[in-house]
């Protein structure tokens, strides 16, 4: 499913725009190690820092307060931060948040809404850029995930994935393995396969209605 | 340096350590070595030891240092008091902030700044054992590390030195040829473009003798390419090898280099169709 390209290398005969790519003399090149699938023209880097954009669901973590909210790390180069205006519940320091971003000023603050605070559970770092493969094309392969394992499974954009209940060991596992094979074809299937989830398990976990975050 | 000595450099045509005018020292680099950094390479380069890492991109501290319109890059080189025949002092001197400057001033031509604005890239390069050249030998560990730290970057930077030693032009001085030769030139290229982004002189040399050691580092840069591409890839195979040891008999590594299988490709990476609309 592709191959592995160099900062620098020629990916496409055309100038696209993206962060991990450049463009010289209407030609688009590599910025960064990753893997070019020539079919499909996806370039996936194999590292990269998180860079917020709207609508990311991102867990965080309530690093300060301040007189406008709270100051959140989501492990990006930038600084969250939480409006107390729209809060109706306080934080503690080193509380655990699931939050949406919903402004990104031009100053790069990152403003966090609709907070909610993750109890318990585990908490594993993977590479941002390799979160949309543990998601899946519409959450198939997080649905395969939880129906797998049993655990509740929460995953921020920023590369940390919250995990509690059932057999988080397992989920943990699985994830990294995710990680690893990220950039070859066939995942969901091994996956599938490595956590003995059958097509009608997945049917039935389909149907059972979500639980919360607790 | 810069006048004739006593102690031959070249005897038989051949170099104090049996090396040709026109020959590298050998050069082992390994990518990924330290867990805590973004990226990081170890590189040996003859008897260099040097080894490379880069944090961020991260918040810049001090504040007032912040660019808003792209990421700061600052370098870091510093030789081990351990790593040259006598003991040194500890911490940074006149000659490392020199080396350090250019080697930022490098760096900051082929780093695309703009992707991390507010934010601060810091390169770390620590020599443990110095037998010249390692300047060059440091802004090769670091390229590898800023690869392998996924910071967006034009290219690779190489970097080579070139010199004059009894009277004849050759490549990559060892320390004896930097003390006793008439002149040393540390270069940094950009293999892909052939941009020069680093480029000092100490000693003589004709023009034609400058000219014929350009062409003479220009000819190796690939040798030294090769080497870096070679960390990078090997790092990669590393960080996925379980993927050979599961998947038996169709091992997905193979199918890096040559096409894999069409596929659902069930993922919402990029696609770069997509957001050129």
């Amino acid at each position: 499913m592709g191959r592995l390209v160099m900062p620098g290398d020629l990916l496409l005969n055309k100038p696209v725009r993206n962060p991990y790519t450049y463009v010289k003399d209407e030609k688009t090149y590599a910025a960064v190690v990753g893997m070019f699938d020539e079919q499909h023209s996806k370039f996936m880097p194999i590292k990269a820092s998180y860079l917020p954009s709207l609508r990311d669901s991102v867990i965080g973590m309530i690093e300060e307060e301040k007189p406008i909210g709270y100051g959140v790390n989501i492990f990006s180069p930038y600084h969250g931060l939480l409006s107390s205006k729209s809060l109706r519940t306080t934080f503690n320091v080193g509380d655990i948040i699931l939050a949406e971003v919903f402004e990104i000023s031009e100053v790069k603050d990152i403003w966090l809404s609709r907070p909610v605070k993750l109890v318990g559970g585990e908490i594993i770092d993977v590479s941002p850029t390799k979160i949309s493969r543990v998601i899946g094309k519409h959450s198939s392969m997080l649905n395969v995930l939880k129906a797998g394992t049993g655990s509740n499974i929460v995953v921020g954009k920023n590369g940390l994935i919250w995990i509690k209940g059932g057999d988080v060991a397992k989920a943990i596992d699985a994830i990294q393995k995710i990680v690893r094979e990220a950039h070859t074809p066939g995942l969901t299937d091994r996956i599938m396969n490595y956590l003995n989830v059958t097509p009608e398990m997945l049917e039935r976990f389909k149907k059972t209605p979500q639980r919360g975050f607790y | 340096m810069g006048g004739n000595s006593d102690m031959p450099l070249i005897v038989n045509g051949k170099r104090l350590d049996g090396r040709r005018l026109d020959e590298l020292r050998p050069i082992t680099i390994e990518a990924g070595v330290l867990n805590r950094a973004t990226g990081s390479a170890y590189l040996t380069w003859g008897k260099n030891k040097v080894l490379a890492a880069v944090y961020g991109p991260r918040e810049v501290f001090p504040k007032h240092e912040t660019n808003l319109y792209g990421s700061i890059v600052r370098c870091r080189y510093m030789m081990a008091p351990f790593s040259t025949e006598e003991h040194g002092r500890a911490g940074p001197n006149r000659r490392s902030r020199e080396i350090s400057k250019v080697m930022r001033e490098a760096f900051e031509n082929v780093i695309i700044k703009e992707v991390y604005p507010k934010t601060a890239i810091d390169i770390y390069v620590d020599i443990l054992e110095g037998q010249g050249s390692t300047r060059v030998a440091g802004l090769t560990a670091a390229a590898v590390a800023l690869a392998n730290a996924g910071i967006p970057m034009r290219d690779i930077p190489i970097g080579i030195s070139v010199g004059k030693i009894d009277n004849q032009i050759a490549v990559d001085m060892m320390r004896e040829e930097d003390n006793f030769g008439q002149a040393d030139m540390p270069l940094a290229i950009t293999p892909l473009s052939g941009e020069i982004i680093l480029l000092q002189m100490d000693g003589k040399m004709t023009r034609e003798e400058f000219i014929y050691a350009l062409d003479l580092a220009y000819s190796k840069v690939n040798e030294i390419r090769e080497k870096q591409i070679n960390a990078l890839r090997e790092f990669f195979k590393k960080s996925s090898a379980a993927v050979e040891e599961e998947n038996g008999e169709g091992s997905n590594l193979n199918g890096i280099e040559q096409e894999g299988e069409t596929q659902d490709s069930s993922q919402e990476t990029n696609t770069l169709d997509s957001i050129s609309e």
